[in-house]
């Protein structure tokens, strides 16, 4: 429905116009930077130069094992977090969001004074196992399921909560047990949302950095992904790769943004 | 086969107190203004909800014992549910709707997916094995519903407004069919519905829930003709006084009397018709001794007739014709005479 257009529309008062230019050109000026400066001939070597390669090999991998990490653990999470009424169920929520908002840097500390050599989980299985985490691709992998099962989480909890419960109810009178309606009932209703989620999950694995160099390195094939082979082609003066890689994953993250479009943003267009 | 509850919840503006007993094959209609708390009911009987209070025993199993501690979890009750909006599993076939209640008791896929085509053709739905639940019409949903609901043969059915989906020109048919089907069903039956008439049709005990207690219980007809509560009244389509009778006139608390046929004494209910009551311009003559100066509040078309809402020493519905309407030169805030033979008025015990 078209509605008639008022005349004043345009007339945007200058105190919010300045601000709003400053706003969009501080999110568009480094992509835009990016673009200018990427160095097109080379572009195609580049991106099949062995490092590059290897790094992306690793980032797909890695990405894709902790998205279904955190699909194992984060739906029964967040089933928990709508389903039961668990006493401490808030906090809960709170310390599984942390992750959110704190620094990844600080996760990857907090992970080896939990998995390293002289952790409390680490020193036991060092010990017993003689097996170690740090850096390792196993540890990049718990670092990105540490900080992007959250979203998962979150996601899918949200989903499970705006699902009508009734369809669980007569799942019930029926004989189904709880696992059954689970699985027959409530996954097929949030499935969208849990797709949702892991998607967004994966792309924030695939974006980690902090925590990720922090508690596994950067040992180039075994630990080294895509971010860091960004930051250290960077550190030698390579910009040029540097710059390929940032389009790189540029061009995933608009990828998934524009997947999930019709979710989030497209509701209100 | 029996199914006996007493129970108690308060959940919010809700204090539901109700005891209900269902016989074997017996369908007992739930009928009640929203928020009397009938589906509330139903969800204690389904075991979906836990009442503060009271028992509920089902063929001599106790369900539910809260003195003693005792619930049975809702998927070992063997209680049906078919609710108003169906709740199909959007995600499973029309076949997989009807079987799941085997499959989730552990029944093979092959015996399972046998039985539930022997029921799609029981309800008349042989064929639609592959449609989607959203590709149903309501009365064609309303029938998946119900097969997945019998198929695991529950010892008591639970109805939850099961025609309100319905629309208008469907519903009589549905009704009907439901009927026939709950006849043939051996278990308790329990139909929760606001509408009288599904209520008069389906259920061969009408037992009625305002404000979360049972205020009235009976046969169908026994309902219809004696009323006790202005809703149930309204419902059924009659006037309700109340007044204490001594011989042949009940007082009304507003000091008006009432002239009846027969002698009655104590607290009574007094109902009749809206089509019993004559309204006039003046005191009326003859046989009709029931006759009272009222003021009209409002008028309202009712079918062909046109039903008039008076006030006064007794407030009164009375159904006149269009032409009554204009003759009389009704309106509202006019005066006007109503009267009613003494031989159309229903007198029981309050």
């Amino acid at each position: 429905m078209s509605r008639p257009r008022r005349t004043d529309d345009l007339r945007v008062p200058a105190g919010l116009l300045i601000p709003a230019l400053v706003g969009v050109a501080i999110l568009v000026l480094p992509m835009l930077g990016l673009v200018l400066r990427a160095p097109w001939s080379d572009l195609p070597s580049i991106l099949t130069s062995e490092a590059v390669l290897t790094a992306l090999r690793l980032s797909l991998t890695t990405a894709t094992a902790a998205t279904l990490v955190a699909l194992v653990c984060g739906v029964p999470v967040a089933w928990l977090l709508a389903r039961t009424a668990l006493p401490g169920r808030s906090l809960l929520r709170g310390v599984v969001t942390v992750p959110l908002v704190l620094p990844p840097v600080i996760g990857g500390v907090a992970l080896l004074m939990v998995f390293g050599r002289r952790g409390v989980i680490g020193g036991w299985m060092d010990e017993t196992f003689g097996v170690s985490l740090p850096f390792t691709t196993t540890a990049v992998v718990l670092a990105q399921v540490f900080v992007a099962m959250p979203f998962l989480i979150v996601a899918v909890e949200g989903a499970l909560r705006t699902t009508d419960r009734r369809y669980e109810d007569v799942a019930a009178t029926l004989g189904a047990t709880s696992w059954t309606t689970f699985r027959r009932v409530t996954l097929p209703a949030v499935a969208p949302g849990v797709l949702a989620g892991a998607v967004l999950c994966w792309a924030r694995a695939l974006g980690e950095f902090g925590a990720t160099v922090t508690f596994a390195g950067s040992l180039p094939g075994t630990t080294r992904t895509l971010p860091i082979e960004a930051y250290v082609a960077i550190g030698a003066g390579d910009s040029e790769v540097a710059i390929v890689l940032s389009l790189l994953m540029i061009v995933v993250s608009v990828a998934i943004l524009v997947g999930l479009r019709d979710r989030w943003i497209g509701s209100s267009a | 086969m029996s199914l006996f509850a007493r129970l108690t919840l308060n959940r919010g503006d809700l204090r539901l107190d109700a005891a209900l007993t269902v016989g074997a094959g017996e369908v007992v209609a739930l009928l009640g203004p929203n928020g009397a708390g009938k589906s509330t009911l139903l969800q204690l009987l389904a075991g979906t909800l836990r009442p503060d209070d009271g028992r509920v025993e089902l063929n001599g199993t106790t369900l539910d014992d809260v003195a003693a501690g005792s619930h049975v979890r809702p998927r070992e009750r063997r209680v049906g549910m078919v609710v108003q909006d169906y709740l199909l599993f959007p995600r499973m076939s029309v076949l997989e709707n009807v079987a799941f209640g085997l499959r989730s008791r552990g029944v093979a896929r092959e015996p399972a997916r046998r039985r539930a085509r022997e029921w799609l053709d029981r309800v008349g739905l042989g064929g639609y094995e592959r449609r989607r639940p959203g590709e149903l019409s309501g009365g064609q949903a309303q029938r998946v519903a119900l097969a997945r609901a019998l198929i695991v043969e529950p010892r008591l059915l639970l109805l939850d407004e099961p025609l309100a989906a319905l629309d208008a020109g469907t519903r009589p048919a549905v009704r009907a069919e439901l009927r026939r089907h709950l006849a043939g069903y051996g278990g308790c039956t329990v139909v929760v519905t606001h509408d009288p008439l599904e209520a008069m049709v389906l259920g061969d005990r009408v037992v009625v829930l305002e404000r979360g207690t049972v205020v009235q219980e009976g046969q169908p007809a026994e309902v219809a003709r004696r009323p006790r509560t202005d809703y149930v009244a309204r419902l059924v389509g009659l006037n309700l006084l109340r007044g204490v009778a001594d011989g042949r006139v009940a007082e009304l608390p507003t000091g008006a009397t009432v002239a009846l046929a027969h002698d009655a004494f104590g607290p009574v209910h007094v109902a009749f018709a809206p089509v019993a009551v004559t309204l006039s311009p003046r005191r009326p003559e003859g046989s009709a001794r029931n006759a009272w100066e009222l003021v009209i509040t409002d008028l309202e078309a009712h079918g062909d007739l046109v039903r008039v809402t008076t006030d006064g020493p007794v407030s009164v519905l009375a159904d006149v014709t269009p032409l009554a309407v204009a003759d009389l030169r009704l309106e509202p805030g006019s005066t006007v005479w109503a009267s009613v033979k003494a031989t159309e008025i229903n007198v029981y015990p309050a």
